[in-house]
């Protein structure tokens, strides 16, 4: 019975974290470590999961979850019933959660092709801006494509109302969301989302960690760029913060967001103790360690 | 891969700058570089054409070609993908900012209702020359519909 109720309580303890986690503060003074702490959540979630459904067949003997399948597989322990359905449900889990993952991956790896071969033919480079793409277009954009063949992309519209610093600023940022690859960090809670379409919590997940990446983006780039050009180039985009207010779906936090990563980067906190962020990883790995402790060892 | 879409980029220059549909000889003519063999003009041609990018109609026993839709409605497709953010595609690209100003992001954020990728796109770019000079005032309520419109129906059929 105690794995059944070891993974129930991390289970617990894991959804319980996941909305005040999504809504504290103290997490944008250390972003890098947050990101760590949401990894660890969710594949705690996951491994509970998984391993409460699979540990009904084992409850009797208590043992590992591996060394009870090893036994299960030899022929060598009775199986009941409930057991069975609940690791079929487990299996069944496992499968959809793989599967939803490739679909993500192929489509988002096709459309980025898409938009590539289009701006192969119709963006110019520019001499004075080495790698980034221009689009002529009068509308202000900047963003960056990730992938194998990266690329950074800045409308005409946007180079309009930007100084030479703050561009560089720009690129700066798109080239630490590039660098350290965090469409790979949001992957995982994107396919989520196909499993679980209507759930808020996971829009409200995404939301905050995107709004980490996005700050752990700024903080590269102002180790190399000043944090008031990035600041100016942010505030240019919003010229107008009414609009950023108006809710487009489950992403309007992520324009609120703008507000807060110029407000964090015009007076910017200080940064916690060592201690403080020694125990937040510490907590991530105790969290991370206890189901796959469980997965190995018996009780 | 970078030989090839350079060579792709500059049949598609000479495709726009024509006024009607060329054959590949007529393409391999205008283009600047001189090696070129006619196979490759036609092999990219025809790689144009499977990707959706040119059409190409029969002409005699050759095919003439033409883009599918102008540079400037190409240029306004990638611009809706940077603007929009159906829940499918968010994860293509990494958005500086969540957000295009001016009058111009206005009137794409309208197009983004009726404009679905490349193909439609020729559609889009009108709705953006016709936006950008009437939306100029009433900026804001324009941008306010089309917003609520982009959370659920933006790419019928993405």
């Amino acid at each position: 019975m105690s794995h059944l109720l070891h993974f129930a309580v991390l289970i617990v303890c894991c959804i319980t974290a996941v909305r005040p986690l999504a809504r504290a503060r103290w997490v944008q003074r250390m972003p890098r470590t947050a990101l760590a702490l949401w990894q660890a959540i969710g594949l705690t979630l996951e491994l509970s999961l998984i391993g409460l459904l699979f540990s009904a067949l084992f409850a009797p003997a208590n043992q590992g979850l591996l060394p009870g399948l090893a036994r299960i597989a030899t022929g060598s322990v009775a199986t009941d019933p409930v057991g069975l359905l609940a690791a079929t449900l487990g299996g069944l889990l496992i499968a959809a959660r793989l599967i939803t993952l490739a679909m993500t991956c192929v489509t988002t790896a096709r459309e980025r092709r898409k938009h590539r071969d289009l701006l192969r033919l119709v963006a110019r480079a520019d001499p004075a801006l080495p790698g980034v793409e221009i689009l002529d277009h009068p509308a202000a954009a900047a963003y960056c494509l990730p992938g194998r063949d990266s690329s950074i992309v800045i409308s005409t519209g946007a180079l309009g109302m930007l100084d030479s610093a703050h561009i560089r600023a720009v690129i700066a940022h798109e080239r630490a969301h590039l660098r350290q690859r965090h469409d790979l960090f949001l992957l995982p809670l994107l396919a989520g989302r196909r499993l679980a379409p209507r759930s808020t919590a996971l829009s409200e997940v995404i939301t905050a960690v995107r709004l980490l990446l996005e700050m752990l983006a700024d903080d590269t780039c102002c180790r190399t760029r000043s944090r008031h050009d990035l600041a100016d180039a942010l505030t240019r985009f919003s010229h107008d913060p009414s609009k950023l207010a108006t809710p487009a779906g489950g992403f309007a936090a992520a324009d609120t967001g703008l507000a807060a990563r110029t407000a964090r980067l015009l007076a910017p906190e200080p940064a916690h103790s060592a201690a403080r962020s020694i125990t937040v990883i510490a907590v991530a790995a105790t969290l991370l360690a206890t189901p796959l402790s469980l997965f190995v060892l018996p009780i | 891969m970078r030989r090839s879409g350079e060579l792709e980029r500059a049949v598609m220059d000479v495709l726009w700058e024509s006024r009607e549909p060329r054959s590949a000889k007529e393409v391999l003519a205008a283009l600047p570089e001189e090696k070129l063999a006619h196979t490759t003009v036609i092999t990219v041609l025809d790689r144009l054409t499977h990707k959706g990018l040119a059409r190409r109609e029969r002409a005699g026993r050759s095919w003439r070609y033409a883009p599918a839709a102008s540079r400037e409605s190409y240029v306004s497709s990638l611009m809706i993908d940077a603007l929009g953010r159906a829940p499918d595609r968010e994860a293509v690209l990494v958005h500086f900012a969540h957000a295009m100003t001016g009058p111009e992001a206005d009137a794409l954020r309208s197009a983004l209702a009726t404009a679905d990728g490349a193909g439609d796109a020729v559609d889009a770019s009108g709705a953006v020359d016709a936006g950008g000079a009437d939306n100029a005032g009433g900026a804001d309520d324009a941008d306010e519909g089309s917003q609520s419109g982009d959370t659920g129906q933006d790419r019928p059929t993405s």
